[in-house]
């Protein structure tokens, strides 16, 4: 009954994205068991038979992928499992298929600069923020991943922990920050 | 006897408080009623305190203790989820958990007069991982582990206890630690991401020439 919910929750935001979003494109057998928030102007791009679901045992339950300017771009590929995921993105963020990402935040910019004036960040570009996650790869609750990481492929990261520095493929890091605490 | 003299004496004192401590009992002898009709997995032993909302779900088992109360903590109350049939959760007596999630696919053993604030516990690696569906195929890494925590333990916020930790008597948790597999002796204290050395407090003291 949930699954028969979710598929059809699923073609309705893919008709309205149809409608509406042009900046939006979303592969075929899209299934929404929670809200899906999507904002900004940026393009989105999502890849076939997604799923996008709430953690259970939370209070916020629901996929928020922000795209923060006109030149932004997220990118996710097929069969991914979002389950209360965060994106927001600035430049380029690019996730692989398969992927499975828990109740975590991703995010390529910092928002803000540390000068008193906490205007626009400088030192970013495209090339040292875009954030790349590799295909398999599984994210566990309450992590963030920062500006300018890359994610190598089947890559496990540990719940809690706080992603700033590039992690190879085939392994499982942990900690703030993350490091690589075996190879699997 | 005394408890309900004590109950009095806090009415005379400060009517408020004990207006809320009354409106809790209230709210927690209804859930013990709700799970002792609807929910026979899930027993709750009767002085039950209950400021903030509590959620059990999932098809495992959960045993609380007598007089344990829920407080709110980052607006959430507690919550647990059991992932697996085989799953079993169980909270000693006098515990005072605020804003815990607890997610359980194997086995989770908490003490007695546990102090926790908003914490994660957690005994399997993903908790929405195809392994916690009975019909799915079971990836090939991250078994789950069983998780125990001693008596008179304190939990810090924002703290993150995973899989295959162990936790010994009157230890200290302190606030933002993940602790990965670590075993934490009797009387020490764990900090950092991930906690790697506890440090004993009896030499904490020493160190900071404090006489306990």
């Amino acid at each position: 009954m949930k699954d028969f919910v979710a598929v059809i929750r699923g073609k309705i935001f893919l008709f309205k994205c149809r409608l509406f979003g042009k900046n939006i494109r979303i592969g075929k057998g899209l299934r929404l068991y929670k809200r899906l928030d999507v904002r900004g102007e940026g393009t989105l791009n999502i890849g076939d038979n997604c799923k996008i679901c709430g953690i259970t045992g939370d209070r916020k339950q629901f996929v928020t992928l922000y795209t923060l300017h006109r030149d932004a771009r997220i990118q996710i590929g097929n069969n991914a499992g979002l389950f209360a995921a965060r994106l927001s993105s600035r430049y380029s963020i690019t996730v692989g298929h398969d992927v499975h990402i828990e109740a975590s935040g991703i995010m390529d910019t910092d928002f803000h600069s540390i000068e008193r004036s906490r205007g626009e960040p400088i030192n970013e570009s495209l090339e040292s923020c875009a954030v790349t996650i590799g295909d398999g790869v599984k994210i566990g609750a309450r992590c963030l991943v920062t500006k300018g990481v890359k994610i190598g492929e089947c890559a496990v990261i540990g719940p809690g922990s706080v992603v700033t520095r590039s992690i190879p493929s085939s392994c499982f890091a942990l900690g703030n920050p993350a490091r690589v605490m075996n190879k699997k | 006897m005394s408890n309900v003299s004590k109950v009095i004496r806090l009415f005379g004192s400060n009517p408020a408080g004990a207006a809320g401590l009354l409106k809790a009992l209230l709210r927690g002898t209804f859930t013990v009623f709700y799970f002792r009709l609807f929910n026979r997995r899930v027993r709750i032993v009767f002085p039950f305190f209950m400021y903030e909302t509590f959620r059990v779900s999932g098809p495992g088992k959960v045993f609380i203790g007598g007089s344990c109360s829920i407080y709110p903590n980052m607006f959430d109350g507690v919550s647990i989820v059991t992932l697996d049939p085989n799953a079993e959760v169980h909270i000693g007596m006098n515990c005072s958990l605020g804003g815990v999630t607890i997610r359980c696919q194997e086995r989770i053993e908490i003490g007695d007069r546990i102090m926790a604030g908003h914490s994660l516990i957690q005994d399997c690696m993903l908790a929405e991982c195809p392994a916690a569906r009975p019909n799915d195929v079971v990836p090939r890494e991250m078994p789950s582990r069983a998780i125990r925590i001693g008596r008179n333990v304190w939990v810090g916020a924002q703290s993150c206890i995973l899989r295959g930790t162990k936790i010994g008597d009157d230890s200290v948790v302190s606030l933002g630690t993940v602790c990965y597999g670590a075993g934490i002796e009797e009387y020490q204290l764990a900090s950092g991401n991930p906690s790697l050395r506890p440090v004993p407090i009896t030499r904490l003291m020493r160190m900071q020439d404090i006489r306990g």
